[in-house]
C-alpha cells in the first residue's frame, strides 16, 4: 500500500512532498526569484508541463500527465488538488474567471492556467533538469541527441 | 439505494478528512473527477487499467482519505510554523476562526515569556511535570490491580466460595474435600465450582540430572475450563482419573526448558513418580494469587511453576491425604479453596444465600463435622486484591495531594507573572479586550503549562511504572500485571487538561478586575487590583500549606505505626539466624529412617564451624502461613464440634533455644520423648492462659482426635508473633519430630558470626549429606522478618516521599510569594529604613507575614486532618489516628520551614540600601 508510505511521509516531512519544495523560502518577499522554487516536485512540474499547452481543468491535467508519462507518473484526485492549491497559493498558476468558449467539453469545470510567474518555475526547472540531462549525456550515462532510444516518444 | 448513491454518500465521507475550506474549494471537483473516473472505469487513465471496479474504487477513496488527512497535517504545520508566511489559498471559514487566530497569538505569546524566564519556566513544568507524571504512575497501579478484569474470561462472574468457621470468627476459611464435592453437587446458582488445595506444594521434580523444588498447586481437573483458559500449547486436565499430568507455567517452560514446544507430551520425575507434561498456560495467566490462599500454606511463594489435577479416589487422593482409613474423603479438616462462575444474571447475594442453604444441609446431614461451619462468597477479585485496597487508595490520595499543591504552585507562580505584566494586561483592556479574551488567554497559558508538563510527565510516568513495579514487594497481588497503557495515557491527558485549568482558574479570575485607567497611571507598583490578588495568592498559599500539612501527618502516622510494628518483639531473637526449607529424599521412607536422618543432619549441622545450634518445625514465623488442628482436654468432654481450635507445629532438635524463643515453665522436647516414648507436646502461653486460666498446663493431658492417644503437656513457652509482627498470638501446640512425621521441613540454624555469610558453607554442606537433598528459601531470619513488612514499606516510602516532596513544594510555594512580596514593597521599605526603621525589624515583619500564612495553613491542614485520618486507621499500627505527637510535630516542623523560606528574601530586604530602594520612585 504505497499511500500509506505517502501520507506518513507527509506527516513528518514538511512541507509535504506535493507541495512545493520552495515552500520554506521566501519566494514571495522582495522581487520574484524563479530559483527560488526550485527544485520542483515531479508532480508539480508534470501539472505546470501540462498547463504550458493552454488552461486544463482538474481531469484533464490529470489524464494529460498520466497519458504522457506512459503511466510513470499517475495522478490522484486528493494528489492533484492538493498540488493545485500549492501551486495556487504561490501564483505559479490561476484560475480562469470564466470559461472557455469552445472546444471543451464541460463548461462547469474551473480551469486553471499557467501564470508569468508559472512559466518562469517551469522554465527554470526545464532548464535545471536540462543541465543534468547535459551532464548525465557527457557521462556517458545517457545516449546523445538524436539517437534512438526505446524511451523516446514516437 | 443505488450504488451510485452509496458511492456518493462514501465519497462525502471522504471528503471529510480534508480541511473544511479545502473542501469547499475542491470538493465538488474532486466529486466529479471521482465519477468520471467511476464511469470511464478501464477506458479511463492507464493507472486506473487492470482493476476490477470495485477495488479500483475502494483504493481510490482511500487515495482520497490519506490526501485529506495529509492536508489537513500540513494545514495544521503549516499554522503553527510559517503561520505568516505565505497567504493561503483557503482562509480559515465557519465560526470558529477567529478563535484559531487568537489561540495561536496565545500561544505565541505564552512562548515569548517563557522564552524570557526559562528558569522559571523549566521549574514551573518540572513541579507539574513531577505531579502529573507521579499521579498518572500511581493511577496505572491502581488502575491495573484493583480495577481491570483478572485475566479470566468473563472474570467477574467468577466467585470464591469458602466455609465460614463462624465459631472461630473466620469467614474465609478453607474447605474440606467433602464439603467441596457437597458444595460442587448441591448448589442451585453456580455454573461450575473447581477446587485447589489452600497452599502452594514444594514439588521435588527431576527433569535431566539432580532434583530441584518447583513450586506446584493442586488444583481440580476442570479448573482451567472454568476459568476460561486454555493452555497456549497442549491440552489441559481431561480429568481422567488415574492419569499422572501436569501443566507448567509459561515461566516455567521458558526458564526450564528454553521455550520447546516439544515438552507438551515429555515425563519427568515427581518425587519418583513419573508425571506427563500435557500442556503451557500463557504467560498472563495467573493462577491463583496469593491472597486466593486460605490461611495455611507451606510457603508465601505464590509463582505457581507447575498445576497438577487433584483426584478424590486413587492411589493420588490417598498421597494427598484426602481420604479417611476407611477410604472415605476427609470432612474434618479444611485445605480447599474453591472458584465458581456464577450463572449469568446472578448476583453475589444469590450466590451467598445459595451456598448458605447447602451448608446449613451439611450441618444437618453432619453434625459432628460440620456444626457451625458456613460458607462465604466474595468476587474472586475482591479476594485478590481485597486487602490491598485500602493502602492504595491511601496512596492515591496522597499523590493526588502532591499534584494538587504542584498546581497550587505553579498558579501562584503564573499569578506572580501576571503582577509582573499588569500593565500589558491593563494596556490590553484600554485597547478594548474584553473580559472573555483575557480569560481565553489566561486559560490558554494554563493548558499550555498543563499539556507540556503533562508531556513531561508521561515520560516520568513511564519510568514511574516501571520503578514501582521493581520496588513493590512480590506478594502485592497483580504488580506485574502493571503496565503504563492508554489507560493512564488517557487519565494522564485528563490529569494535564484539569491541571492546566486550575492554575488558569485564579489568573483568569483577576485579569478580569483589571481597571486599566488606574493600572496604567500608576506607576510601576502594581497595586491595582492588587487586594484580591493578593488575597488569591495568600489564599494558594494557605491552601498549599494546609494539604502539605494533611499529607505529612498522614506520612508521620504511617512512619510512627512502622517504627513501633519494626520495634514489635516477636518473642525470638531474629539477628544471627540462617533459615531454608527443604525436602527430605524420598528414599526414607519409614519413620525410623527419617529420624536417622534428622540425627545425622543436625549432628553435621551443628559441627560446622561458626554453628550454635540447630533446630527446624513445621512452620516459620514471618514466613509461612498456620496449620490449625481441634484439640480434646482431658477431663473436659465436649462435642467435637466444640473442641478449641489450636494452631499445631512440630519442633525438630534444639527449635526452641535456636530461636531464642525461652521457655517459661517445664521443660523442652529432649532426645528420651522418641517414638516409642509416652506423646508429649509444649504450648506458647496464649494457650496456656487461654486454655487453662489459673492452672499449671504442665501434666495437663489433649488430643486431636477421638481416637488418637492422649499427648502431656510437659513445659510453656513464650509467645511468637507468627504470621505478621502486628498479629495478636494465637494458642500453639508443639509435638516433637520424633513422635511425627516432617518431610518440607525449615530448618533454622544460629551462628555465631554473620548469619550471611553461612550460605555457601550450608549449601555444600546439605549436598555432602545429600545428593537428593533440595535447599531452598536459604535466607536470613532477618529478611524474613524484613519481607513480612515489606508491603507496608512499599506505601510508607511512597507516602512518605510524598510527604518530603509536598514539604518542598510548599517551601517552594512560601519563598515565591514571599519574594515577591519583598520586591512588591521594596519602596515601603526602603521609606521605613531612611525613616530609620531598623533592619532586624523589616526582616521580622516580613518574617511574621510569611508566619501569618503558614499558621493559618496549619490550623486548616490540622483541622483537615482530624476529619481524615481516621480514615486511615486499618493502615496503622499502635498508634491513634489522632495522634498527638504526630499532630503537634508536623506544624511545628511545616512552620520552621516555612521560617526558613521566608527568611531569605526577608534578608535581601533587611540589606536594602534605602537610596537605592527610594531612586525608582
Amino acid at each position: 500500500m504505497r499511500w500509506i508510505a505517502v501520507s506518513a511521509c507527509n506527516l513528518f516531512d514538511t512541507p509535504p512532498v506535493y507541495v512545493l519544495k520552495a515552500y520554506r523560502l521566501k519566494a514571495h518577499m522582495d522581487r520574484f526569484r524563479a530559483e527560488a522554487f526550485l527544485p520542483l516536485t515531479p508532480v508539480a512540474f508534470e501539472i505546470l508541463l501540462a498547463l504550458a499547452d493552454g488552461e486544463q481543468h482538474g481531469y484533464s491535467i490529470m489524464r494529460e500527465v498520466s497519458d504522457r508519462s506512459s503511466g510513470a507518473i499517475t495522478l490522484h484526485p486528493g494528489t492533484l488538488y492538493r498540488a493545485l492549491a500549492r501551486l495556487l497559493e504561490s501564483g505559479l498558476i490561476d484560475e480562469l474567471d470564466e470559461r472557455p468558449a469552445t472546444g471543451h467539453d464541460d463548461g462547469r469545470r474551473r480551469y486553471y492556467r499557467l501564470t508569468e510567474r508559472g512559466i518562469a518555475v517551469a522554465r527554470a526547472e526545464a532548464e535545471r533538469l536540462a543541465s543534468q540531462l547535459t551532464a548525465a549525456r557527457n557521462r556517458k550515462l545517457l545516449r546523445p541527441v538524436g539517437a534512438a532510444s526505446p524511451r523516446t516518444r514516437t | 439505494m443505488k450504488p451510485s448513491r452509496w458511492l456518493d454518500v462514501a465519497l462525502s465521507l471522504a471528503l471529510l478528512a480534508y480541511p473544511r475550506a479545502f473542501r469547499r474549494r475542491f470538493g465538488d471537483e474532486i466529486r466529479r473527477d471521482f465519477h468520471t473516473l467511476g464511469t470511464q472505469g478501464t477506458s479511463g487513465p492507464q493507472h486506473t487499467q487492470g482493476k476490477s471496479g470495485t477495488s479500483g474504487t475502494v483504493d481510490t477513496l482511500a487515495r482520497l482519505i490519506a490526501a485529506g488527512f495529509a492536508e489537513r497535517f500540513s494545514a495544521i504545520s503549516r499554522w503553527l510554523f510559517w503561520p505568516t508566511q505565505r497567504q493561503h489559498l483557503y482562509v480559515p471559514t465557519g465560526r470558529r476562526h477567529m478563535f484559531w487566530d487568537t489561540l495561536r497569538s496565545d500561544v505565541q505569546h505564552t512562548l515569548r515569556l517563557a522564552r524570557k524566564s526559562p528558569v522559571v519556566s523549566l521549574l514551573t513544568i518540572l513541579t507539574l511535570a513531577l505531579g502529573i507524571g507521579a499521579t498518572s504512575a500511581i493511577f496505572a497501579v491502581v488502575d491495573s490491580v484493583l480495577v481491570k478484569p483478572l485475566p479470566y474470561a468473563d472474570s467477574d462472574r467468577l466467585v470464591s466460595v469458602w466455609s465460614d468457621a463462624t465459631r472461630q470468627g473466620r469467614p474465609r476459611n478453607t474447605i474440606s474435600p467433602a464439603n467441596f464435592r457437597d458444595f460442587q453437587r448441591m448448589n442451585q446458582t453456580l455454573d461450575g465450582l473447581e477446587g485447589y488445595f489452600s497452599f502452594v506444594t514444594p514439588f521435588e521434580m527431576a527433569i535431566e540430572g539432580p532434583s530441584e523444588v518447583v513450586v506446584g498447586m493442586w488444583v481440580t481437573p476442570r479448573l482451567f475450563d472454568l476459568l476460561g483458559r486454555t493452555p497456549l500449547i497442549g491440552r489441559a486436565f481431561n480429568g481422567q482419573a488415574g492419569t499422572l499430568e501436569a501443566i507448567i507455567s509459561y515461566g516455567f517452560w521458558q526458564r526450564r526448558f528454553g521455550g520447546d514446544p516439544a515438552v507438551v507430551g515429555r515425563t519427568v520425575q515427581v518425587a519418583n513418580n513419573p508425571i506427563t507434561i500435557v500442556g503451557v498456560m500463557p504467560h498472563d495467566f495467573t493462577f491463583p494469587y496469593g491472597s486466593m490462599l486460605g490461611p495455611s500454606g507451606f510457603t508465601r511463594a505464590t509463582a505457581v511453576e507447575v498445576w497438577a489435577p487433584i483426584a478424590f479416589e486413587g492411589p493420588v487422593a490417598t498421597l494427598n491425604r484426602m481420604l479417611t482409613a476407611q477410604g472415605q474423603l476427609v470432612r474434618g479438616t479444611h485445605w480447599f479453596g474453591a472458584v465458581g462462575r456464577m450463572k449469568p444474571g446472578l448476583t453475589v447475594a444469590q450466590v451467598q444465600a445459595d451456598m448458605s442453604t447447602v451448608a446449613r444441609q451439611l450441618e444437618q446431614s453432619y453434625p459432628e463435622t460440620n456444626a457451625g461451619w458456613g460458607a462465604t462468597v466474595v468476587t474472586v477479585l475482591d479476594q485478590t486484591v481485597g486487602n490491598v485496597r485500602a493502602p492504595l487508595l491511601v496512596l492515591l490520595t496522597g499523590v493526588a495531594c502532591v499534584l494538587l499543591i504542584a498546581a497550587v504552585n505553579v498558579a501562584n507562580l503564573v499569578l506572580a507573572g501576571s503582577v509582573a505584566r499588569q500593565r500589558e494586561l491593563a494596556t490590553r483592556v484600554a485597547l478594548g479586550a474584553g473580559r472573555a479574551r483575557m480569560i481565553q488567554q489566561a486559560l490558554t497559558e494554563g493548558l499550555l503549562l498543563g499539556v507540556v508538563g503533562g508531556l513531561a510527565g508521561l515520560v516520568l510516568a513511564r519510568w514511574g511504572v516501571a520503578a514501582l513495579v521493581a520496588l513493590a514487594p512480590p506478594d502485592l497481588p497483580r504488580v506485574q500485571e502493571v503496565t503504563p497503557d492508554v489507560r493512564m495515557l488517557a487519565i494522564t491527558v485528563a490529569i494535564s487538561v484539569l491541571t492546566g485549568v486550575l492554575v488558569a482558574l485564579l489568573p483568569a479570575l483577576t485579569a478580569l478586575r483589571v481597571a486599566p485607567q488606574a493600572a496604567l497611571q500608576e506607576h510601576s507598583r502594581g497595586t491595582t487590583g492588587g487586594t484580591l490578588r493578593n488575597r488569591a495568592r495568600a489564599g494558594l498559599v494557605v491552601a498549599e500549606i494546609a494539604l502539605a500539612v494533611t499529607l505529612t501527618i498522614g506520612a508521620g502516622l504511617l512512619i510512627r505505626s512502622f517504627v513501633s510494628l519494626l520495634s514489635v518483639n516477636p518473642g525470638f531473637q531474629a539477628d544471627h539466624l540462617l533459615t531454608w526449607q527443604m525436602n527430605l529424599p524420598d528414599r526414607l521412607r519409614t519413620q525410623n529412617e527419617r529420624i536417622e536422618f534428622y540425627r545425622e543432619f543436625l549432628t553435621r549441622m551443628r559441627a560446622l564451624p561458626g554453628v550454635i545450634s540447630v533446630g527446624g518445625t513445621t512452620r516459620l514465623p514471618l514466613g509461612s502461613t498456620g496449620l490449625t488442628t481441634f484439640i480434646d482436654i482431658d477431663g473436659r468432654p465436649r462435642p467435637t464440634a466444640e473442641w478449641p481450635e489450636v494452631q499445631f507445629r512440630r519442633a525438630i532438635g534444639d527449635y526452641f533455644q535456636t530461636m531464642g524463643i525461652p521457655v517459661i515453665r517445664g521443660r523442652t522436647f529432649a532426645g528420651t520423648d522418641g517414638p516409642t516414648a509416652p506423646p508429649v507436646c509444649v504450648v506458647n502461653q496464649t494457650l496456656a492462659a487461654r486454655l487453662f486460666p489459673g492452672e499449671d498446663p504442665v501434666g495437663k493431658r489433649v488430643r486431636n482426635g477421638q481416637t488418637q492417644p492422649w499427648i502431656t503437656v510437659i513445659g510453656v513457652i513464650g509467645d511468637i508473633k507468627h504470621g505478621a509482627l502486628e498479629e495478636t498470638p494465637e494458642p500453639e501446640m508443639y509435638v516433637s519430630h520424633l513422635q511425627g512425621q516432617v518431610v518440607s521441613p525449615y530448618i533454622v540454624l544460629r551462628t555465631s558470626g554473620e548469619a550471611a555469610d553461612m550460605v555457601d558453607l550450608v549449601r555444600a554442606e546439605a549436598r555432602a549429606i545429600d545428593r537428593d537433598l533440595p535447599v531452598y528459601r536459604l535466607q536470613t531470619m532477618e529478611t524474613v522478618r524484613s519481607e513480612s513488612v515489606a508491603q507496608r514499606r512499599f506505601i510508607l516510602v511512597l507516602v512518605a516521599s510524598f510527604g518530603v516532596l509536598a514539604l518542598a513544594l510548599a517551601a517552594i510555594g512560601v519563598y515565591g510569594v514571599m519574594s515577591l512580596l519583598v520586591s512588591e514593597r521594596t519602596q515601603e521599605v526602603g521609606v521605613r529604613l531612611a525613616l530609620g526603621a531598623a533592619p532586624a525589624d523589616v526582616m521580622k515583619t516580613l518574617v511574621l507575614q510569611a508566619m501569618r500564612f503558614a499558621l493559618a495553613g496549619i490550623v486548616v491542614g490540622v483541622a483537615m486532618s482530624l476529619v481524615l485520618m481516621p480514615l486511615l486507621r486499618a493502615q496503622l499500627y499502635a498508634v491513634q489516628p489522632r495522634d498527638p505527637l504526630t499532630l503537634a510535630g508536623v506544624p511545628i516542623a511545616l512552620m520552621l520551614v516555612a521560617a526558613l523560606a521566608a527568611l531569605m528574601p526577608a534578608r535581601r530586604a533587611m540589606r536594602l540600601n534605602p537610596v537605592e530602594a527610594l531612586r525608582y520612585e
